[in-house]
């Protein structure tokens, strides 16, 4: 497992290098950025990794950042750090996605908790793009045939359907969806429907 | 001259030279007023005056607290995790001391950051006596920027401030002129909220004519139509969704205006409002 990154985004430079020192102090690598524009523009955010942004700065507020990030479909776990926190202003960042809203002066232990909550998350989120990347290059592998079958199977559709639908016969049926199967490494029909709605699902979002 | 019952009171006396038929002086004629209620009258309106003053600039720091409430959070936040830092680093087998020192090192640059904020604010709160001293209005100006520069960031509103160089003193009551001046800001940052576009404040000064010192607070708000000029002035007259008290331009005016200066609206083709306060030089010179 990578070591895992922390961004901190802070336009006080005090607060910046303290933030620096004290999760450095446990063991993680720390990058400092003053404004939410230089974090945007230092290249691909490592992952895992977490951000760690006051929610008030100067050029462009903690949340217009969090916005910017979801656009370019950066989805590096946020925890917010803020003087004062507002109802509207936490819900909004919440419903954004951050994973925490940390009044300051933020504690050692409600920060590390934090942290290690986001790095989570972001291992996990990781985790499952992996699993959805290994998929996809799956279902790549799937003739047109074959994808063909692959939906009509995760309808529900049994093969006597299926073979009506696309006129072919129920024995070339059985064919593809053992092709299928093996391709897209299912052990059951129940596990190739849910990588069925998986794919769906991420065609969906995309 | 103190008398026997009322105690001390004051009189003035105007004397008139009696003349002789022949030359010389026979004697004088006195006339003895006693000044005693309209010294006290004077002393009054000049204390309500100074309360009034201090009422209203509790009011505006007021406004300015979510403000100060951020300028002593980072310190104290920095302090925190330096502090947590430093005691995690003692709790090592070896500790690396450099580190421990170099925390301390920027906990106490912290604290003493914090501390400035608050004496800024006490020096700005503190109700004194009205005290005048010689004075350079570019420092004055500079330190109002100081307190407000903050709220101005968060407002995303650039300050802008042009400075003559070597502008003679003038004989003021520093936090008095500062009220002035934080008053005419604050109106500013509230004027261009409107402003979609680029926010600007344009605080100017200059010599005017040979006797006054001039400032100038521009804002690219919506300005102030005719109507309202002759109106601002006036106490309790706010133009404020939010509900001003409505007394900082009326206030402003009046210390202006006890200082010998003036304070009015600058009728211009620019966009937005000009506002000018105008003190005389301080007798001295520079």
């Amino acid at each position: 497992m990578d070591e895992p990154t922390i961004y901190v985004v802070d336009d006080d430079e005090s607060v910046r290098s303290a933030l620096k020192r004290l999760l450095s102090s446990h063991g993680t690598s720390v990058e400092t950025f003053s404004s939410g524009m230089d974090l945007l523009q230092s290249g691909p955010l490592k992952s895992p990794a977490c951000i760690v942004m006051d929610v008030r700065m100067p050029t462009a507020t903690g949340l217009e950042v969090q916005e910017e990030l979801a656009r370019r479909g950066i989805k590096t776990p946020v925890i917010f750090l803020t003087g004062h926190a507002t109802v509207p202003t936490s819900v909004r960042a919440m419903k954004a996605g951050a994973v925490d809203f940390l009044s300051k002066p933020v504690d050692e232990n409600d920060l590390m908790s934090a942290v290690y909550g986001a790095l989570n998350r972001d291992r996990g989120a990781e985790a499952e793009r992996a699993k959805a990347r290994e998929l996809q290059d799956r279902y790549a592998d799937l003739s047109g045939r074959e994808r063909q079958v692959l939906h009509l199977v995760a309808l529900g559709k049994l093969n006597k359907q299926i073979a009506h639908e696309l006129n072919i016969t129920e024995k070339t049926v059985k064919a593809h969806r053992g092709k299928v199967m093996a391709k897209m490494k299912a052990s059951s029909v129940a596990q190739l429907v849910r990588m069925a709605d998986k794919l769906a699902t991420a065609e969906a979002e995309r | 001259v103190p008398y026997l019952a009322a105690g001390k009171r004051h009189v003035e006396v105007d004397y008139v030279p009696h003349f002789g038929q022949e030359a010389g002086v026979l004697g004088f004629f006195a006339f003895i007023q006693d000044v005693t209620d309209r010294r006290r009258a004077d002393a009054e309106s000049q204390r309500l005056r100074d309360q009034l003053a201090h009422v209203s600039r509790v009011a505006s720091m007021g406004e300015l607290t979510a403000t100060v409430a951020h300028e002593l959070n980072q310190p104290l936040s920095a302090i925190l995790s330096n502090a947590q830092a430093a005691l995690r680093e003692l709790s090592r087998e070896d500790p690396r001391l450099d580190g421990v020192r170099s925390a301390l090192t920027d906990i106490v640059a912290d604290d003493k950051r914090a501390g400035e904020v608050i004496r800024r604010i006490k020096s700005f709160l503190r109700q004194t006596d009205e005290k005048r001293e010689t004075a350079d209005i570019n420092t004055i100006i500079e330190e109002v920027i100081n307190l407000i520069h903050s709220e101005a960031q968060l407002r995303k509103v650039k300050i802008k401030a042009r400075y003559s160089e070597r502008l003679p003193h003038v004989c003021v009551d520093r936090v008095q002129i500062q009220q002035i001046i934080l008053n005419l800001l604050m109106n500013a940052l509230d004027a261009v909220a409107k402003a979609g576009r680029q926010k600007l404040v344009d605080v100017e000064t200059e010599l005017c004519g040979r006797s006054a010192v001039m400032v100038s607070v521009h804002d690219n708000g919506p300005g102030i139509s005719s109507d309202q000029v002759s109106r601002i002035f006036e106490p309790f007259y706010s133009t404020k969704a939010a509900g001003g008290l409505g007394m900082g331009l009326a206030i402003s005016r009046a210390i202006a205006e006890a200082h010998g200066g003036e304070l009015t609206v600058v009728e211009s083709d620019r966009p937005g409002a000009t506002l000018r306060l105008k003190l005389p030089i301080a007798s001295e010179g520079r």
